[in-house]
């Protein structure tokens, strides 16, 4: 899977590397990589730049991971983007909440590139 | 043995109890973090006493559990693992980006730790990590009254991982905990 333009959302610029790094080796051909460190920043770049996927943190400040997906939903150009958090909130609740706010997948850290590609490559094949 | 002392002794029972469960919960969620996020494995260590120039990350539980949770390591080991986690040499890595590192280590460490408690941390929730780096500091968190402290070695450096918890009623919270599971 080649020419995939993601947008990676953690307040971490640490964790914004290793998330890349980890798609990469989930062989996912990363075309192009927009990194924000919140929310606020993530809905931003959305309004200005295409791209197949998001990969957000919950817990940032300014914004949240939550509050931005369910934000996203009023974006004209990127409201069906997929997004797929990436957190330490493993809890039950957090994914159910996660997911009723609009995410389509739910990775907890510390993840393993193998559950990357798992939970991402479903969600980009329908648009390939 | 005499009253007072059986009752001592069978209140240290639980506590001894207590302590040994959470100093496993700590220690398997930093191997766990570890082994996936820093591509290292740990091995349980001495304490080794206050370090000189030692940096700290930390950050707070709040609900059930409440309290702090810690990581702190010299200055150099944080270095390491930010150099293990980024793939680049550790004397290359700016300052910002080794406290960054840290930070996130603390975070995922409490994460595995707050999935691990009996409700998988539905009832808590967890701030942003802190990092504080300087010399002769200590870190306390006022309102809690347990502590739970477990050293680790990562490639010759010491990792203190130290979480306080804060007792709520007669029942504390670490027994609600363990009676979950």
């Amino acid at each position: 899977m080649a020419g995939i333009r993601t947008l990676i959302v953690d307040d971490s610029g640490v964790m914004r590397k290793i998330v890349e790094r980890s798609l990469r080796q989930a062989g996912i051909g990363l075309d192009q990589v927009f990194e924000a460190a919140n929310g606020s920043e993530a809905l931003e770049v959305l309004g200005r730049e295409r791209v197949d996927l998001v990969l957000s943190d919950i817990n940032m400040p300014i914004m949240d991971g939550l509050e931005f997906v369910r934000r996203l939903a009023g974006v004209e150009n990127a409201r069906n983007v997929p997004v797929v958090m990436i957190t330490t909130e493993g809890s039950e609740r957090h994914v159910v909440e996660a997911i009723s706010c609009g995410a389509r997948g739910y990775i907890r850290k510390p993840f393993t590139p193998d559950q990357v590609k798992e939970h991402v490559l479903p969600l980009l094949e329908p648009a390939r | 043995m005499s009253r007072p002392e059986a009752a001592a002794t069978a209140q240290l029972k639980p506590e001894a109890a207590r302590q040994e469960h959470w100093s496993e919960r700590i220690a398997e969620a930093a191997q766990e973090v570890f082994e996936l996020m820093v591509g290292s494995k740990l091995a349980m260590a001495a304490d080794r006493g206050a370090q000189h120039g030692s940096v700290t990350a930390m950050l707070g539980f709040a609900g059930t559990p409440c309290g702090v949770f810690c990581v702190r390591c010299s200055w150099s080991g944080a270095a390491a693992i930010a150099g293990r986690m980024l793939g680049t040499s550790p004397e290359e890595l700016p300052p910002d980006q080794v406290c960054d590192a840290l930070g996130e280590v603390c975070n995922m460490v409490a994460g595995s730790i707050k999935i691990r408690l009996g409700d998988g941390g539905s009832a808590c929730m967890m701030s942003t990590p802190t990092v504080v780096r300087g010399v002769d500091y200590e870190v306390r968190c006022l309102a809690c009254d347990r502590c739970f402290s477990v050293v680790m070695d990562f490639e010759g450096n010491a990792l203190v991982f130290h979480l306080e918890l804060q007792s709520q009623g007669e029942l504390s919270v670490v027994d609600l905990v363990s009676s979950g599971q």
